[in-house]
């Protein structure tokens, strides 16, 4: 490399005399790029009792965690749809991580997961419209679904778009089975190799969802999402 | 310096992004960069892919191989077809990859980096580039461009890179309009930050100005251009590693 001779004194002064780049440089003022995840919930009746307690507190443990990473909380994006009583509910729409507050879910119901993945899956396509149309820059979304059963309602429509998402890399498709979830039907709907949760341990498995996002929100994680090992709450 | 000959400055500096301190990753940016009498630059920046095993070597090598091969052309030659010689650089810094990969028992896929390559002379700019990084230079108007831009991907986190399979469809070469008396190379970090994306990627005029201007200037330290990259203003927009590499030509 060309060395360029420096004079000491002249940098010293150009302190002195407080000229700061990072000052007089002016950013862009692009928008936040965004990172969707919908968390799709079984709030069915089965999870009544201390499931649905740990997947509550699992709740505050994504939101306390992801609320420490500033980045993250302008990026990241997060919709509920709990499937329970009353069919798929929208709990919340996609909010910011930073003004995400954690919702109490309440179980009851039967398991509509046909039409809470079709819910899913049109919400991440319309609000991927909404960026492109305000040149908005973003990640390939997430749906994460977790269950403790299976489908009451009609799945095979379901489980061909998430096929057809995943082949076409519109979408990644997490499926987690709680203790007396349907293994075999998670595998024909899921893509990739559905989790099993190790007893309740939601807190875990949320506090990994929420670091998967900061990392995906963060830097570049080439052509693979480099998740951290699940570990801490998958079942073998 | 004399004979009134005119002659390019450079100041560069690739900087670890916090989310990257965070978890210990080290920087996976790299740049090079060399001055060929009697008035030639070559200049490259890389960006080594997150997920990659060894981002950062692929990085370096990537962009100390491809300046070194377009300066032993350029020694070694009197006429180079500049699109010739940078495609080939770009060719064959990937066959670098791939021995070293071969070499040290692993995918070339674990050297993954992006690469941006450039060649100032009288006679023109050309850039060569594969990924998301950005080349940008001025224009007699006191405008600026981004040259071989390429599409964007759909998704902010997924480029195409050196080592992919599918590099030479990605690959563009192509040579800036002239005259330049300015270039600037960044890697995709910086982009949110200097490039305006909700108008095509047009490069910010206010954020290239103060350090073009800067880097004119005789006493310009990369001290002082680090000393930007790792301050607060930028480390709140991004955590990515970012490298910026000016050249001024007086």
């Amino acid at each position: 490399m060309v060395a360029i001779p420096r004079q000491d004194a002249l940098d010293e002064y150009r302190r002195e005399e407080g000229f700061s780049l990072a000052d007089e440089v002016e950013f862009a003022s692009n928008p936040e790029p965004r990172c969707a995840c919908v968390l799709l919930l079984d709030t069915s009746s089965s999870m009544g009792g201390r499931p649905i307690a740990a997947l509550n507190e699992g709740l505050r443990a994504f939101q306390a965690d992801i609320g420490t990473d500033t980045l993250a909380s302008r990026r990241v994006e997060v919709a509920i749809v709990a499937f329970g009583q009353g069919g798929a509910q929208t709990v919340q729409g996609f909010l910011t991580a930073g003004e995400f507050v954690s919702p109490t879910l309440a179980a009851g119901g039967s398991t509509p997961m046909g039409e809470a993945i079709n819910r899913a899956l049109d919400m991440v396509e319309n609000r991927k419209r909404d960026y492109r149309a305000n040149g908005v820059a973003y990640y390939r979304p997430w749906v994460f679904l977790i269950t403790d059963g299976e489908p009451t309602d009609a799945w095979d429509d379901a489980a061909t778009r998430v096929a057809e998402a995943e082949e076409s890399n519109g979408v990644a498709f997490f499926a987690v089975g709680v203790e007396g979830a349907n293994m075999d039907i998670l595998k024909q709907i899921s893509v990739r190799e559905p989790m099993k949760l190790d007893g309740l341990k939601f807190t875990e498995l949320f506090v990994w969802l929420s670091q998967s996002q900061r990392r995906v929100s963060a830097s570049r994680v080439g052509e693979q999402a480099a998740l951290p090992p699940p570990s801490g709450w998958a079942s073998v | 310096m004399g004979f009134g000959l005119s002659n390019w400055k450079v100041l560069g500096a690739s900087v670890e992004g916090s989310g990257h301190r965070r978890d210990r990753t080290g920087c996976q940016d790299s740049h090079a960069w060399t001055l060929i009498a009697p008035a030639t630059l070559v200049a490259a920046v890389a960006d080594g892919a997150g997920s990659a095993r060894r981002a950062a070597d692929g990085a370096k090598l990537a962009a100390r191989f491809s300046v070194e091969y377009v300066a032993w052309r350029l020694c070694e030659h009197d006429q180079v077809d500049p699109f010739e010689l940078l495609s080939d650089a770009m060719a064959a810094t990937r066959q670098s990859l791939a021995r070293t990969a071969g070499r040290d028992g692993h995918e070339i896929g674990d050297l993954a980096t992006t690469l941006a390559l450039v060649m100032a002379s009288p006679e023109g700019v050309w850039v060569a580039q594969v990924g998301d990084g950005s080349v940008v230079v001025d224009q007699p108007d006191g405008s600026l461009v981004a040259v071989a831009d390429g599409e964007r991907e759909e998704y902010l986190n997924e480029t195409t890179f050196l080592t992919s399979k599918s590099w030479r469809s990605a690959c563009r070469v192509e040579q800036a309009p002239s005259p330049v008396e300015s270039i600037a190379l960044l890697t995709d970090g910086l982009g949110l930050l200097a490039l305006d994306l909700t108008d095509g990627g047009r490069p910010h005029l206010p954020f290239f100005a103060p350090l073009l201007g800067f880097a004119r200037a005789e006493d310009a330290r990369p001290s002082e251009l680090e000393r930007f990259l790792e301050s607060e203003r930028v480390a709140t927009r991004t955590d990515d590693d970012v490298t910026l590499l000016l050249a001024t030509l007086s």
